[in-house]
């Protein structure tokens, strides 16, 4: 009993003390932000790989040094609570200045709670005076001509961001010197699997336990899609891409399998997977059961020659294995169009052409200083603001003449190739019974005819289950963007001689038929296929 | 009106001198164009302006005002009427005939397109040369195009559709009805000299779209190739390259055109 107490005690003392704390930094973080002569503004965002809150901080502490009646805080939330965090802040009006934008967004919120830059991202960045970029748009100055920021349906400019990237495969130097001989992995596929053979060869000799390649439901997609969609290179001038060299899956793909102008058994689909088959091999077993950090983990304590990851992780990656060994970079190894086994369907490399600066910060209607957070926006994406960035953080630059550290150039996008065609997985549902099935294909026991015996009695009612959530989303976006379109209309009769607005009210009109168009035909297949309608 | 609803109205208009005079409909205009609908909807419900075009702008925003109900749908319905009613042929009128189509179409609980496609080629027959028509002409071949027939019942319907292509006036409703009939054509048969004529005739009204605007050029581009009509294609294919240098269509696109050019296609 009167352990009891003495527990109860502990506990409410406890709480009291969290409780005191949190308002005395409640207190003070609002005392510094009122004080008289200082703006501050607070930026957050979800970027917790090594290097990247650095990089930031250098960048707030050079603006503070510019602008000393300025304060600029640093607010990272971790990846897993970002969504209800953001939620959260937008709906209570409580939102930091600049918020990173990406998970937990969509059309509404964005439209909802973020101010449209578009008006100043056709202004130059001032903070590029003196610099050939001086006059040009700041939108100009992106290496995508910020595109990435561009959001189609609501033709508008919401972020502006600091990186883009790229996936490749990380190896550990010394360890492939020892195996192989070898300086970095070769990029075609038959060499590629001939060292993942030496490796286990060598890993059974001496009792090591190394696998080629650290797998995870995380990276072994990254490495494994890529390689699939190699042999689907030739479907550009397919049918399905209705002469655009773009393969669609609603009116296209998803049709031709219920009308069974292609299977699971095509031959480019089985020499797709029988390389996601031979790949996975060379991975842990298991690896579809495991997490990002247990990938890394494997590489890391150099029980894997290799993973493969984004650019995003690099800094992280050389971070933890500073000191235990020389981290390399290659691409991903493909079939090239002289692979024995492979080359049939095969066009090329795969183009990174169309790579857009990812994510971005985007400024709430509820700051209350939006000049100053757009200031700041406009210094951390001028050169040499992404310069800084660049510097410290190792992700690839977006503006241009931003020089490209050394050890960035593997990450340098490949502008030569062909689109990638095809996947498997279209939306959630399918991308759920492929996943269902995938421990078919890369089990012992398994292989490609297992898998496709797994996925085939499901997959063409999944097609029909994505089908319908498209089509949910085309209605709900019809709707929306034919009131907005009024709006447009109704305001140009109001300025005449606003040209963009015209111009604004016209690109709304073409979405609005394209999205509608997109709408009634998908609902025309799904009932020619005997599926039941979805309004 | 506050600081943050004038700070709207600049980023819409641009450069625009927001502090001018700025009623309550241009707010709520301004509101609904940022997708902010409800926010609208109070706005007007809220004015204390009067007369038609406070009353056409409720009835639109009750088109999407959430939670979106049917009562909503038909207390627009009967707003737009009550408009039609009074003044038919203004252009409070003539948009609301328009929209009594649209509710029709897809507002409503239950499509009625038999009642859609009758507002609509009565609006076509009495406001022949209004924006509204073009715009009917469009909503009327996709009804004409898809609603619940087989591909070849649709097909037959294909010739009265390209049919109406006379009635489409102004660039912005030419670009809507040819990409959509061109489109068409390539999915479900036709004529492929046909549906690259559609594509051209939109491109050179001027798409504003960019991602349409790439599509079109690369299907101009593939479809006078397969026709054996190098020039056009050249010429699309390197207005593509010109215009869309960071598409990853673009080497493809670099390959096809080079073949063309030495005369090997593939």
């Amino acid at each position: 009993m009167k352990l009891n107490r003495i527990f109860n005690a502990i506990g409410f003392t406890l709480i009291g003390v969290c409780f005191l704390i949190s308002a005395y930094r409640m207190f003070s973080r609002s005392r510094q932000e009122t004080h008289s002569n200082i703006t501050t503004i607070r930026f957050s965002h979800w970027q917790l790989e090594a290097g990247v809150r650095e990089a930031f901080d250098l960048l707030t502490q050079e603006y503070m040094k510019m602008h000393p009646n300025v304060r600029v805080i640093q607010e990272p939330v971790p990846e897993k609570v970002y969504t209800n965090w953001l939620i959260t802040q937008l709906i209570g009006e409580t939102a930091p200045d600049l918020i990173w934008i990406g998970q937990g967004m969509n059309d509404e919120r964005l439209a909802r709670y973020f101010v449209p830059l578009t008006t100043y991202v056709n202004e130059p960045n001032p903070y590029n005076q003196g610099t050939d970029l001086e006059k040009i748009a700041w939108r100009d100055t992106y290496l995508d001509g910020m595109q990435g920021s561009y959001n189609q349906n609501l033709l508008e400019y919401y972020s502006a961001s600091n990186a883009m990237h790229v996936v490749r495969l990380f190896y550990n130097q010394e360890l492939l010197k020892k195996i192989s001989g070898l300086d970095a992995p070769p990029n075609d596929y038959e060499a590629f699997i001939r060292l993942c053979d030496q490796i286990r060869d060598y890993s059974q000799k001496t009792g090591s336990a190394i696998i080629p390649i650290a797998g995870s439901q995380y990276n072994a997609r990254m490495m494994l899609t890529p390689l699939f969609s190699t042999q689907m290179q030739k479907m550009i001038f397919s049918p399905s891409a209705f002469y655009s060299l773009r393969p669609e899956w609603s009116g296209g793909l998803a049709t031709d399998y219920w009308n069974k102008a292609w299977t699971l058994e095509a031959p480019e689909i089985r020499s797709g997977l029988q390389l996601m088959h031979e790949m996975g091999r060379n991975m842990q077993p298991g690896f579809l059961q495991l997490q990002r950090e247990d990938a890394t983990f494997y590489f890391v304590q150099q029980r894997a020659v290799m993973i493969a990851s984004g650019s995003w992780d690099s800094s992280g990656i050389h971070q933890e294995t500073k000191g235990l060994f020389h981290v390399g970079i290659a691409p991903l190894p493909i079939p090239s169009s002289q692979s024995p086994k492979f080359s049939k369907y095969v066009l090329g490399p795969v183009s990174e052409a169309n790579l857009r600066a990812a994510g971005g910060f985007g400024i709430p209607r509820c700051s209350k200083s939006f000049e100053v957070a757009l200031d700041f926006q406009r210094f951390t994406t001028s050169r040499m603001g992404n310069q800084i960035f660049v510097d410290r953080s190792g992700w690839l630059p977006v503006i241009r003449g931003v020089n490209i550290p050394e050890e960035l150039k593997p990450f340098q996008p490949r502008l030569e190739g062909y689109p990638d065609a095809f996947n498997f997985a279209w939306q959630a549902d399918t991308k759920r019974v492929v996943d269902n099935s995938l421990d078919k294909l890369y089990s012992v026991s398994g292989g490609v005819d297992s898998f496709i015996e797994a996925l085939k009695p499901n997959y063409g009612r999944a097609i029909a289950d994505d089908f319908r959530s498209n089509i949910r989303t085309q209605y709900r976006n019809t709707l929306r963007i034919e009131v907005s379109t009024e709006g447009l209309k109704q305001l140009l009769k109001l300025h005449p001689e606003e040209t963009k607005l015209e111009a604004k009210a016209e690109e709304m009109t073409e979405v609005l038929n394209m999205v509608e168009t997109d709408l009634l035909r998908s609902q025309y297949y799904l009932r020619e296929a005997g599926y039941e309608g979805v309004k | 009106m506050s600081f943050r609803n004038r700070l709207q109205i600049v980023l819409i208009l641009g450069i625009f001198p927001a502090f001018a005079l700025c009623s309550d409909l241009e707010e709520a205009w301004t509101k609904a164009s940022l997708f902010l609908f409800n926010d609208a909807q109070r706005v007007v419900s809220r004015s204390t302006e009067e007369g038609r075009n406070r009353d056409y702008a409720q009835a639109i925003l009750l088109l999407n005002t959430q939670p979106k109900t049917e009562a909503n749908i038909q207390q627009s319905a009967g707003i737009l009427r009550n408009l039609i009613e009074a003044k038919k042929d203004d252009e409070i009128g003539i948009s609301s005939k328009y929209y009594l189509g649209r509710i029709a179409q897809i507002h409503q609980a239950s499509p009625d397109p038999v009642l859609a496609e009758k507002i609509y080629r009565e609006l076509l027959h009495d406001f022949p040369e209004s924006p509204e028509a073009s715009q009917a002409v469009v909503k009327l071949s996709l009804i004409r195009l898809y609603s619940g027939l087989t591909r070849d019942q649709a097909r037959q319907r294909l010739a009265e559709v390209e049919g109406f292509s006379s009635l489409v006036k102004g660039n912005n409703a030419l670009v809507c009805y040819h990409l959509l009939v061109g489109d068409y054509i390539i999915r479900f048969g036709g004529s492929k000299e046909k549906a690259l004529e559609h594509f051209v005739i939109a491109e050179q009204a001027g798409i504003r779209r960019s991602t349409s605007r790439a599509d079109t050029e690369i299907r101009i581009g593939m479809l006078a190739r397969e026709l054996g009509k190098k020039e056009i294609a050249q010429t699309y294919f390197k207005k593509f390259i010109g215009e869309f240098p960071r598409d990853s269509r673009t080497y493809a696109v670099q390959t096809l055109s080079a073949e063309l050019q030495s005369g090997v296609q593939k």
